[in-house]
């Protein structure tokens, strides 16, 4: 089960606080929880702020990124007297190993938080074989 | 592991102070606001994904406005091991005075994507008013 585990895990990607991934845009990396069930990963990412069209999921063959586009928080002619609200654009990847079906993976959005279930592919279930 | 980033700004940790009640806290452990003074209110936004509009308590007293609440984690059934954990659940208060009196009746919040959104219009007295040249 161990070993198992460790080539299909759901490894959390690059986390640099602020990660330039092309000179006009700069990232945060979103606040996520992992964790495994007898069938699949889910992985949960925190992006308060950020509507549903704005966020997007992808795969790539190893891959699953994640970014959400931030909003724009103030109105004009505004005087801010505090500002801890981020109000980046968030990034965030994941390794995705051998034991992932890619295409069932499903995502969901509610309350500010992004659920991605990861279903484990049929070689990573354990069963139990009965003994004849 | 930080993921929200602080302020540069060396009058940021002035005006929290200045703002919040909540001196020596540390950041991260309590959700993120900002607060934005317009001409006829103030507008307070807290961060709080995951966590459900009935799970918070607002409270005002005279500049003081006080937001307490609670994320409730997924009641799952079924075994789960977990892998990573980042995101926090404690129960969290925050306190913030405000820089104006404020007009109680006027009051408004809602709760989207995440973000508790409150209108806090000012006190009648403390209102902006154009003056008559006679």
């Amino acid at each position: 089960m161990g070993q198992n585990t460790e080539r299909s895990l759901v490894k959390v990607g690059t986390t640099s606080l602020a990660k330039r991934m092309d000179p006009l845009e700069e990232y945060v990396a979103p606040a996520a929880d992992i964790v495994e069930t007898s069938n699949a990963f889910m992985v949960k990412l925190d992006v308060p702020g950020i509507p549903k069209e704005s966020i997007s999921v992808n795969t790539l063959p190893d891959r699953l990124q994640v970014k959400g586009l931030a909003q724009k928080l103030h109105h004009e002619n505004v005087n801010v007297l505090l500002s801890e609200i981020p109000n980046m654009n968030y990034y965030r990847e994941f390794h995705l190993g051998k034991g992932i079906d890619p295409e069932r993976i499903e995502a969901y959005h509610q309350d500010g938080v992004l659920s991605i279930i990861l279903p484990k592919n049929a070689s990573m279930i354990a069963r139990e074989i009965p003994i004849k | 592991m930080l993921v929200r980033m602080n302020l540069d700004n060396p009058m940021a940790g002035i005006v929290k102070e200045f703002l919040s009640d909540n001196f020596g806290s540390n950041p991260s452990s309590t959700p993120a606001v900002d607060v934005a003074e317009y001409e006829n209110e103030s507008i307070v936004l807290m961060e709080l994904p995951g966590v459900k509009k009935e799970d918070i308590t607002l409270s005002l007293e005279d500049d003081l406005l006080t937001i307490k609440g609670e994320r409730k984690t997924d009641q799952d059934s079924g075994a789960k091991k977990i892998l990573h954990r980042e995101i926090v659940t404690e129960p969290f208060t925050r306190s913030i005075r405000l820089p104006h009196r404020i007009d109680a009746n006027g009051i408004s919040a809602e709760l989207q994507n995440g973000i508790l959104r409150i209108t806090l219009p000012k006190a009648q007295e403390v209102r902006p008013k154009t003056i008559k040249i006679n």
